[in-house]
C-alpha cells in the first residue's frame, strides 16, 4: 500500500509532516516516509514538527525512522516535534523514552508553534 | 478486561503486508472487548515478532508461512507465533540501549517493546520450528 505524506510549510518557517488519510508507518512504509522526507530540504525551516493525528499505529521500523528525521533535523539546531499523539502511541513513545529526545506533549500544530514562539 | 475468551488461529504467507493485515485484524478484535490499549499492544507484539522473522528468520524468501494463534481468557492473552526458518531464537537479541540515539535505529527496538509489553515469554525449537508464546 502507498502511503502519501504531506509538507505543509507554515510562515515560512514550520515545516508539518502530517498523512492526509488515517496511516500505519510500519515495515516497508517506513522506508518510503524516509525515502521521502529526503527529498525535501527539511533543515531549511526553524522546525519541524510531525502531526500524528492520522498515524494509527507505528512500529519499531517507523520509529527508526522518525529518528533518523531527528538525527538530520536535530544537529542544526532545529526543533523537532511530534504531536497530537494518540494515547497508545504517547504511550510507546515514552516506553522508550523518546520523549527525552523529541517533544511530544502538544496535542496540536497550533500549540506546537505557539509554544515555539514563546520560547 | 472480561473473561470473554476468544481462540483464533491464523496462517499468513510471510510478508510484511500480511503480517500487517493480521495485526489490524486481531487488535481490532481484541479491542472489541479488552480495550483499545490491550488492542493496541497485541497488534504491536503480533507486527514485531512476525517482522523479525520475516527479516531474520526467512530472510524475506518468498513462499513462507508464519502460524500465529491467539487465546484469551481469564484476562489473559496468550499469543503464540511458529515459523519453520533456521533455528532463531528472537530473545537472545540484546536490548537496545535507550541512552544512545544511535543504537536505537541499529535492531533490538522490536524485541525490547515485546519484553515490556509481555508478562512472559517462552521460546522453544520443536520439530524443525521456532515456537514463540507470549503472555500478557
Amino acid at each position: 500500500m502507498v502511503i502519501t505524506f504531506e509538507l505543509r510549510v507554515i510562515e515560512d518557517k514550520y515545516a508539518v509532516i502530517k498523512t492526509p488519510l488515517k496511516t500505519r508507518i510500519t515495515g516497508d512504509s517506513s522506508a518510503e516516509f524516509k525515502k521521502w522526507y529526503e527529498s525535501k530540504n527539511l533543515t531549511s525551516y526553524d522546525a519541524v514538527i510531525i502531526d500524528a493525528a492520522n498515524i494509527a499505529f507505528i512500529d519499531s521500523m517507523g520509529i527508526a525512522s522518525f529518528i533518523s528525521l531527528y538525527k538530520k533535523v536535530v544537529p542544526d539546531n532545529k526543533e523537532f516535534i511530534v504531536c497530537s499523539l494518540s494515547k497508545e502511541l504517547e504511550a510507546l513513545f515514552k516506553l522508550l523514552r523518546l520523549d527525552r529526545l523529541f517533544n511530544i506533549q502538544y496535542p496540536g500544530v497550533d500549540e506546537a508553534i505557539k509554544k515555539i514562539k514563546a520560547n | 478486561m472480561t473473561n470473554q475468551e476468544l481462540s483464533r488461529k491464523f496462517t499468513i504467507e510471510a510478508s510484511l503486508d500480511s503480517i500487517d493485515d493480521l495485526a489490524v485484524k486481531v487488535s481490532n478484535e481484541i479491542s472489541g472487548f479488552m480495550g483499545s490499549e490491550t488492542g493496541f499492544r497485541v497488534g504491536l507484539i503480533i507486527t514485531e515478532l512476525c517482522t523479525n522473522i520475516v527479516k531474520h528468520g526467512y530472510k524475506r524468501e518468498a513462499g513462507k508461512q508464519i502460524d500465529v494463534s491467539i487465546k484469551t481468557g481469564d484476562g489473559n492473552i496468550e499469543i503464540t507465533i511458529e515459523d519453520s526458518s533456521f533455528f532463531f531464537n528472537p530473545l537472545t537479541i540484546e536490548d537496545v540501549d535507550l541512552s544512545n540515539v544511535d543504537s536505537l535505529q541499529h535492531g533490538g527496538m522490536g524485541i525490547y517493546i515485546v519484553r515490556r509489553l509481555a508478562k512472559k515469554l517462552n521460546y522453544q525449537r520443536l520439530n524443525g520450528k521456532n515456537i514463540l508464546t507470549i503472555i500478557l
